[in-house]
């Protein structure tokens, strides 16, 4: 797997903790202010509703959504803002955490105690954000208890599920920067990106469910439910399919590398310097998964080759075996081009072409020495690329990270 | 067939006469939209998973059913048939009528059951800004009778289109798929009609909203399912040409496994999957000595022992694969034995995981009818006497008569 939004060099673990502490601390604080301006808040709902709300909170946090890095993430923002307009912020927050702690329980049996620590953060970070929506309360509540009774009330209710639905993702990649060493903003985006249409979705459905409340009752939140639960599972459905691909892709990498032992686990080690060496390079994302593509294929043209002095024919011939695939059409220049010594040639393709040059270096020379060959040898465009893989390289060799 | 659209025609005609005094519409302009909307959704149909297939035309037709009544429903149900894109499709103009009618009956008859369980159409309760008491029994109940009338009337057209009796034709329409669909859209339709009634614009925008995402997350999938499959085709092909004698072999056992799992009335997904499994269930060769792979000669025991790893290495490399779990075991196995003499487990008969058993059918026939370095290509005759003879010791006995079964009905009994 080959995530974007690793940062090779792991910062100290300093600021990502007291950014984490900070946004609990605000978010948590922002909820009590609001409880103290309005008490009525704190008067306790009716207890099949609440328990009805606890419920439903199970339900979407069991609906978790795999992104293609790895990560689970659920999203509860239709949930949420019901709660917050049916049974008030306080209750909705401790409905959250009951319904979190629930679930640790539910799964506690067969997950390691590293992952229930993470999963008892998530828990925390959820109610920290369900509680800094509170905020909303202060300009809605008592209104919206029956529900968004005009088009004025769902307006604001679309406003408070883009504080929520924005605030959420902020807050993942701050807890995420925990975890990983990862930058926040980084994983912010990472994050952002897939989870848009999910929290699209949820927000949205969440509006409606409120609008057609007056008339529909509590019908209107379970149809919403239903309706987005079936959404949801269509797009993780997709999202598998997508992790397959690039798993698929790895794997048959891997089996055209059978004949050439030497060349062993070869296309993966580019593939994640590759992806590495673009993000130094500030490439798009989409410029960044053709890399990657590139980077796992690029040898596919030595098929059958074993022991053969192949030169630079395998580029040709992998570019050809690659354009024939519909999907991955714009993949096959990188790979014919990889070996071009040109000064002009296009960044995507010098990247994959110095990484795997670096990779093959490797077999022979330390890291260090490596970089300086291909430095000395580079021209144009593939020095600046080698100048990139050398940042990368020493920011992995300070921390201490053993590879590249 | 004819006869029976016209017969469709008629009848709608008559029964939108016969019930128009009764259920009268109030909001027109309401009507009138929704009409619209159906127009230019039109059926644009996609499949969801677990949802299955989905005509969006059909949750605006049910919210015209329960927000104005049967008549309404039957408008918008017809105007959601006369698309333009059915028009540009060029169909015949009386198949897009006959199509338009039977949504109407069908709409119609929804609107009937919806009204005779008690329920009063949301245009009329919005004016009382009441919230609704009875459950959503109505609503069900109505869906369910739409379902009924439009499957049964679409049933009787195909199957006299076609040819084909009325229970091929139920299994080919894949009913059940339909109908949770209709249930889905139906609970979409009701949201609908409650905007409508409360006069929300906006709600109505941001209902249609989570649909486009839909449509657009299934589009890709469905995009990225396809070039999946024909992404593993073109790498395997490549994969493969090392071989010459191998060249193609997978893609072949890929085709009679489908051939064969059809016809075996296995679920859509096995048959999928056994595509998948035929095209990959032999990439552990790679690592194989071209030289072992392309002897002329008898093997000696350490190049026997070296091809013998093949499906070994091959599900190896794929157990990082999530998504193809299931294609592991299947090519870990299928060189097994029914009587336990095969490789690399000597799993016995019902042991050996059920599509194991179907690829190792597939490729002994592409095995025996293709030439090898070793000896030539079997005629069919002598590839399927030989087939029978192994058949119960070696391979599946069923699975061999089915494949049997597809190569008599192809015309030259041959590759398929």
């Amino acid at each position: 797997m080959i995530r974007a939004d690793r940062n090779p060099a792991k910062t100290s673990l300093l600021v990502p903790t007291a950014n984490a502490l900070a946004v609990l601390v605000v978010s948590f604080g922002v909820g009590g202010f609001t409880v103290a301006l309005r008490p009525e808040l704190l008067k306790a709902p009716d207890g099949f509703q609440f328990g009805a709300v606890v419920l439903a909170f199970l339900i979407s946090r069991l609906l978790a959504v795999r992104l293609p890095q790895g990560d689970e993430v659920s999203v509860s923002v239709l949930v949420g803002l019901c709660a917050l307009a049916v049974v008030g912020a306080p209750w909705a927050v401790l409905a959250f955490a009951g319904a979190g702690l629930l679930e640790l329980v539910l799964r506690s049996s067969r997950t390691a105690s590293a992952t229930r620590l993470d999963r008892g953060l998530q828990v925390l970070r959820g109610a920290a954000v369900l509680s800094s929506s509170a905020l909303w309360q202060l300009l809605l509540w008592p209104d919206l208890q029956h529900g968004a009774t005009s088009d004025w009330l769902t307006l604001a209710v679309l406003a408070a599920g883009l504080y929520y639905a924005v605030s959420d993702v902020w807050s993942l990649a701050v807890f995420r920067a925990l975890s990983l060493g990862a930058r926040a903003t980084t994983s912010f985006l990472s994050f952002g990106r897939p989870l848009l249409p999910i929290y699209t979705v949820q927000v949205a459905m969440s509006a409606v469910a409120l609008r057609v409340f007056p008339i529909l009752g509590a019908r209107a939140f379970l149809i919403a439910f239903l309706l987005t639960a079936i959404l949801q599972n269509s797009f993780n459905l997709y999202l598998r399919i997508r992790r397959a691909y690039s798993e698929t892709i790895g794997a048959l990498a891997r089996a055209a590398e059978l004949d050439r032992p030497e060349d062993a686990g070869h296309a993966q080690r580019v593939a994640e310097l590759a992806v590495a060496v673009g993000r130094r390079l500030r490439l798009s994302s989409n410029d960044l998964e053709r890399i990657g593509f590139a980077a796992l294929l690029h040898d596919i043209g030595k098929i059958g080759q074993a022991g053969n002095a192949v030169g630079s024919l395998h580029a040709a011939r992998g570019a050809e075996i690659v354009a024939d695939i519909p999907f991955l059409s714009e993949v096959a220049p990188l790979i014919r081009e990889h070996h071009s010594e040109a000064a002009d040639i296009p960044v995507l393709s010098a990247v994959v072409g110095v990484c795997s040059e670096y990779d093959r270096l490797r077999r022979t020379h330390s890291p260090i020495a490596a970089v300086e060959l291909l430095r000395a040898g580079a021209q144009g465009r593939r020095r600046d690329v080698a100048e990139a893989l050398a940042h990368v390289v020493f920011e992995a060799s300070e921390s201490g990270d053993q590879r590249p | 067939m004819k006869a029976y659209v016209f017969a469709v025609i008629l009848l709608t005609a008559v029964a939108a006469t016969v019930i128009a005094d009764q259920y009268p519409v109030y909001d027109w302009r309401g009507v009138a939209l929704l009409a619209l909307l159906g127009a230019l959704l039109g059926n644009m149909a996609f499949e969801l998973p677990v949802a299955g297939d989905v005509s969006l035309g059909f949750a605006v037709t049910f919210a015209a059913i329960v927000y104005a009544g049967p008549v309404a429903g039957a408008i918008v149900g017809a105007a959601g048939a006369v698309s333009w894109g059915q028009v540009r499709e060029g169909r015949h103009p009386l198949l897009i009528i006959g199509n338009a009618a039977q949504l109407a009956l069908s709409a119609m008859a929804a609107g009937i059951a919806y009204l005779s369980l008690g329920a009063a159409p949301l245009q009329a309760i919005a004016a009382l800004q009441r919230n609704l008491n009875e459950a959503l029994i109505a609503p069900l109940f109505a869906t369910a009778c739409f379902f009924v009338v439009n499957a049964t009337l679409v049933t009787i057209g195909v199957a006299l289109n076609t040819g084909k009796g009325v229970l091929d034709t139920l299994r080919l329409l894949r009913l059940s798929s339909y109908g949770m669909s209709l249930l889905v859209l139906a609970l979409l339709g009701y949201v609908l009609a409650s905007l409508l009634a409360l006069g929300s614009w906006l709600g109505a925008a941001l209902l249609v909203l989570p649909l486009a995402v839909a449509r657009r997350t299934f589009l890709v999938y469905l995009e990225l399912s396809q070039a999946y499959t024909a992404t593993v085709r073109s790498l395997v092909a490549a994969i493969e040409a090392k071989d010459p004698y191998t060249r193609g072999h997978s893609e072949r056992v890929a085709a009679y496994s489908r051939a064969i799992a059809e016809r075996s009335g296995l679920s859509r997904a096995s048959v999928d999957l056994l595509e998948r499994a035929g095209l990959l269930h032999d990439i552990g060769k790679i690592g194989i000595e071209i030289g072992t792979l392309t002897s002329p000669n008898r093997l000696s025991a350490d190049e026997f022992r070296a091809i013998r790893t093949h499906p070994v290495i091959g599900s190896d490399l794929l157990s990082s694969v999530e998504f193809l779990s299931d294609v592991v075991a299947i090519i870990r196995y299928h060189h097994e034995r029914i009587d336990g003499t095969g490789y690399p487990d000597g799993l016995v008969g019902a042991h050996i995981p059920q599509l194991a058993r179907l690829l190792a059918v597939a490729d002994a026939y592409d095995a025996m009818t293709s030439n090898r370095a070793y000896r030539q290509a079997m005629s069919p005759n002598e590839a399927e006497a030989e087939l029978l003879r192994v058949s119960g010791a070696q391979l599946d006995g069923f699975y061999v008569d089915r494949l049997l079964e597809v190569l008599h009905e192809t015309p030259e009994g041959q590759r398929a």
